[in-house]
């Protein structure tokens, strides 16, 4: 009898456990990589695991060197991991992660997704819960640290290695075109654009953060770049903030809104591994808001 | 150069050496204006392969209040097809893209073109609406290329019947997806109010934008 209890009660712990809403936040790598891929606790591409980064923070980690297509089916099984059935996630991304989540909710925000149990193996698939599948992934946003949506120009000036596959996707024409960016299911993009930077000022356009150009950390539409400044710099046009088109006409991809303009120029593209960087700004706002 | 300034010229990778390759093609041309050098790079993607070919037969239908254009396709390779059509209306006004994104069988097929409803009612468009450009691919999973392209139909494509815009529904899309994420954000919402009226008591809540007048909360 008290074994029967003792299974009565277990059974009904899984089954509260299952029916329970969890809310996690997924962070997505850029190009380097740094984190164990399938390891969840992995955060080598930003910095120490102990540091707060919202609620329920996981690691997507995928090679940060592949393609994006080739590497996008990492990203699809932590969202059907952390982001199916009753569980709902927060989303930041940094650099090329904004190309992979893009990528991913544009071709696949609208496919049938099986319903997972959050409890990941060690590939970091995790298994079914009831059978069923609902349309899409629950994201509540994405904040986008430094966004590589729209490319850079390092890449098509050869600044960076030629023969890495994610080189060839990060040119601006080639990541513009790869899918279409104003199909994010509805889910909120929040941009937060660096632009400490002078280094690559001759190639990038415009503001930058040593690595990509206000047109991508902003959400500029077009199909290729172009140059985007702050409001104190008189000879070029603005990057306006939230999703008003900019100075000049140009707008920005739907549900795309301009968080954070680096108007002091303080904020670098690398998170130095230490969530330094722009990720610090995305971060200190995820802290508040991913609860 | 054509005489009007401009200069041009023509890739078949179809008839070149890169008529297997598979993937992206780069032009990359560089030129001197004014003393100064630069360069500039066309890129297409390129797929020698045919995942499925257009029969060239289009139907229109109403139905639930929506303009449906219905685009027949002979589908060699079964799998996840994007397909997206601009559509514009009698005066040439862009007026909507069309988007399908779903899974083909082997075989004959349909894909739908689908002008919604209630954009037709807000948007107000003179018809007929014309269905021009249509792209289409065959979406390969965790691969690359991740794509197989079907033949572009350049141009105009399909012009629409003249309807009435009554005849469409001005009722807003429903969907299972978007009533979890109003479901979703109510509850964050009432959250959030909660959390607020225990950080100051003493502070009336703030009317919702969401709520008719007569239900806001009243200072206390």
């Amino acid at each position: 009898m008290k074994v029967f209890r003792i299974l009565l009660a277990v059974c009904m712990l899984a089954a509260s456990g299952l029916a329970a809403a969890t809310n996690y936040t997924l962070w997505i790598n850029g190009r380097g990589g740094g984190g164990t891929i399938g390891d969840y606790d992995s955060f080598g591409a930003w910095g120490p695991a102990t540091t707060a980064a919202g609620v329920n923070k996981k690691a997507v980690n995928w090679d940060g060197r592949s393609s994006i297509s080739s590497q996008s089916g990492k990203v699809r099984d932590a969202l059907d991991c952390f982001c199916t059935g009753a569980n709902w996630c927060y989303v930041a991304v940094h650099s090329a992660g904004d190309l992979m989540i893009g990528y991913t909710l544009a071709n696949y925000g609208s496919s049938a997704r099986l319903k997972k149990n959050a409890a990941p193996n060690s590939s970091g698939v995790c298994g079914n819960t009831d059978g069923t599948s609902q349309t899409g992934w629950n994201i509540k946003w994405v904040r986008v640290a430094s966004g590589a949506g729209g490319g850079s120009e390092l890449s098509d000036a050869g600044s960076w290695a030629v023969s890495e596959p994610l080189v060839q996707d990060l040119k601006t024409t080639t990541a513009r075109a790869m899918y279409n960016h104003n199909t994010t299911h509805n889910i909120w993009f929040y941009m937060y654009a660096g632009a400490k930077g002078t280094l690559y000022s001759a190639i990038l356009p415009g503001q930058d953060d040593e690595a990509v150009a206000y047109h991508s950390t902003g959400g500029v539409s077009g199909s290729a770049g172009g140059a985007y400044c702050n409001p104190s710099d008189w000879f070029c046009n603005d990057l306006t903030l939230g999703t008003a088109a900019n100075e000049g006409g140009n707008a920005k991809w739907s549900y795309h809104s301009v968080a954070f303009r680096d108007d002091n120029e303080a904020y670098s593209h690398s998170g130095e591994g230490n969530w330094a960087g722009i990720v610090s700004v995305v971060r200190n706002a995820v802290v508040n808001t991913a609860l | 150069m054509a005489g009007d300034g401009a200069f041009a010229g023509v890739l078949n990778p179809g008839q070149t050496g890169l008529a297997g390759f598979n993937g992206t093609i780069r032009t990359e041309v560089r030129f001197t204006a004014g003393g100064r050098k630069g360069f500039v790079l066309f890129d297409v993607i390129y797929s020698p392969e045919l995942p499925a070919t257009w029969t060239g037969q289009v139907r229109e239908s109403t139905e639930n209040g929506s303009l449906n254009f219905y685009l027949k396709a002979d589908v060699r390779q079964p799998g996840r097809y994007v397909v997206t059509g601009r559509v514009d209306d009698a005066r040439g006004r862009p007026f909507a893209l069309a988007t399908f994104n779903d899974m083909l069988g082997s075989g004959p097929q349909e894909v739908k073109l689908v002008v919604f409803g209630k954009l037709m009612r807000d948007g107000e468009p003179v018809l007929p609406l014309t269905l021009r450009d249509v792209d289409g691919y065959l979406l390969k999973e965790n691969t690359d290329p991740d794509r197989g392209l079907m033949p572009r139909l350049e141009g105009r494509v399909y012009s629409s019947k003249t309807y009435p815009l009554k005849n469409f529904s001005d009722a807003e899309w429903e969907s299972e997806e978007r009533t979890r994420y109003l479901t979703e954000l109510e509850k964050d919402r009432g959250m959030a109010r909660s959390a607020l009226q225990a950080f100051d008591p003493a502070q009336p809540l703030p009317a919702s934008a969401c709520e008719p007048k007569s239900a806001a909360p009243q200072p206390r």
